[in-house]
C-alpha cells in the first residue's frame, strides 16, 4: 500500500512538472502570433452595454407603470437608474444619466415636487462635462419647472416674475446649446 | 642485597633471583603464589609479572579465545532475544522512509528544472506582443448627439425612447467589435 501510494505521488509530481513545463497549443499559437490585438480605451465595452441595457429596462418598467397611471412607482423606477455604476469615461454614460435626470425631474414636476425636480436638473447641469443635446434637454426641463413655479405663484408676484425669468434663461441656454451642436454637426458633415 | 651494582652478585642474591623468577613464572602460568610468603617477595613477584606482561602481550590459546567469543555472542544474543520486535520495526520504519525521501528529491529536482530551465523566463513567456486596434467610429464609445439629434420640448421626458436608440446603435458596434476580436484581424 505504501509503495503504491508513493508511486502515485511521484507520478503526480512528475505529471505536474511536465504539465507546467509544456505549453498548450493555444499558448504556443499566441506566442507565435505576430500581434495580440488590444482594444483602445474608447472601445465600446461590455460594462457600458450592460449599464445601458439596465437603464433601458428601468425606463420601460416606468413606462408600464405610467400606462397604469402609477406616477410614483414610475418615478421610483427611473430613480434607480441613478444608482447604475456607469463607466465614468464613456460619453454615453453622461448622456444617459442627464436624460434620466430630465425624465425624473419631469415626473417630480407632475407630482408637484418642484424643488426636488429643480435639484435634479441643477445637479445634472453641474455634473456635465460637455455640451450635448441631452444637456440642452435638461435646460429645457429646467425651464418647464420654472414655468410650473411661475404658474404656482401668485400672478404678478415677485416669485412669479422671478420664475418666469429663470424659465426664459433656461430655455435660452437650451436653444444656444442646440444651435452650437447643430452647427458643429453640419460642419462635420 | 648488595648496595653496590659494581660488585658481582652473591650466591644468596642469585638464589633469591631464581626464586623470584620461578614465582613470576608461576604467576604467569596461572599458579597462585604460596599462601605463606614474605610481603616483600610477594610484591616483587607481582611487579615482575606485570613487567613481563607489558613486554610480552599475552596470547590466548584457541580454547580460551573461542570460549570468550562464545560468551560475547551469547550476551549479544540475549539482548536480541529481549527486543526482536523493536529492532525489526525500527528497520522497517527506516526502509519505509526511503520512498518518501526519493519522492521529495524527485519533486525538488522537477521544480528546480522548471524554474531554472534555460530560456524559460516568465517575462519572456508571457510578454504580450500587443497592438492597439484601430476602431471605426461605430465601435467607439462616443456622445449620442449624432444619433439622437436635437430633442424637441414635447419629447423632453422621452428618455426611454432615446436610450433604446442609443443602446441599439451601440450594440451594433459592440457586436461588430466582438466579432472582429473573435476572428482576429487579417
Amino acid at each position: 500500500m505504501r509503495v503504491t501510494r508513493t508511486s502515485v505521488i511521484l507520478l503526480a509530481l512528475l505529471a505536474f512538472s511536465v504539465g507546467c513545463s509544456n505549453e498548450s497549443p493555444s499558448d504556443s499559437s499566441q506566442r507565435g502570433a505576430l500581434t495580440a490585438l488590444t482594444e483602445p480605451e474608447n472601445a465600446l465595452s461590455e460594462e457600458l452595454m450592460l449599464c445601458l441595457g439596465q437603464a433601458k429596462n428601468f425606463h420601460h418598467k416606468a413606462d408600464v407603470f405610467l400606462s397604469e397611471g402609477k406616477l410614483s412607482e414610475a418615478a421610483d423606477e427611473v430613480a434607480k437608474i441613478m444608482d447604475i455604476p456607469f463607466p465614468t469615461d464613456a460619453p454615453e454614460s453622461e448622456d444617459a444619466l442627464l436624460d434620466t435626470r430630465a425624465r425624473l425631474a419631469k415626473l417630480r414636476t407632475e407630482q408637484g415636487q418642484l424643488d426636488e425636480a429643480l435639484e435634479l436638473v441643477d445637479d445634472g447641469i453641474a455634473s456635465a462635462t460637455r455640451k450635448s443635446f441631452f444637456l440642452a434637454n435638461v435646460y429645457t426641463v429646467r425651464g418647464e419647472i420654472f414655468e410650473a413655479k411661475a404658474a404656482a405663484a401668485e400672478a404678478g408676484s415677485e416669485a412669479s416674475r422671478h420664475a418666469k425669468i429663470e424659465a426664459i434663461t433656461a430655455f435660452d441656454s437650451s436653444i444656444e446649446i442646440n444651435d452650437q451642436l447643430l452647427k458643429s454637426l453640419k460642419s462635420e458633415q | 642485597m648488595s648496595v653496590s651494582d659494581d660488585e658481582p652478585p652473591t650466591k644468596e642474591e642469585l638464589a633469591a633471583a631464581d626464586a623470584l623468577a620461578n614465582r613470576v613464572d608461576d604467576l604467569l602460568s596461572g599458579t597462585s603464589l604460596p599462601a605463606v610468603l614474605d610481603a616483600e617477595d610477594r610484591e616483587l613477584a607481582e611487579l615482575g609479572s606485570m613487567i613481563h606482561a607489558s613486554y610480552n602481550p599475552a596470547k590466548l590459546d584457541a580454547e580460551r579465545q573461542s570460549s570468550l567469543i562464545e560468551a560475547a555472542l551469547a550476551q549479544g544474543a540475549g539482548v536480541a532475544q529481549h527486543e526482536p520486535d523493536e529492532l525489526a520495526r525500527a528497520r522497517a520504519k527506516r526502509m519505509a522512509r526511503w520512498p518518501f525521501v526519493l519522492g521529495g528529491l524527485v519533486a525538488a529536482a522537477a521544480i528546480l528544472l522548471l524554474v531554472l530551465r534555460p530560456g524559460s523566463k516568465p517575462e519572456e513567456m508571457h510578454a504580450p506582443v500587443a497592438r492597439i486596434m484601430e476602431l471605426p467610429t461605430s465601435q467607439q464609445s462616443r456622445p449620442g448627439d449624432a444619433v439622437i439629434g436635437p430633442i424637441a420640448q414635447k419629447d423632453s421626458a422621452a428618455a426611454g425612447a432615446r436610450i433604446d436608440i442609443v443602446h441599439g446603435d451601440r450594440m451594433s458596434g459592440y457586436r461588430a467589435l466582438q466579432y472582429r476580436k473573435l476572428v482576429g484581424e487579417r
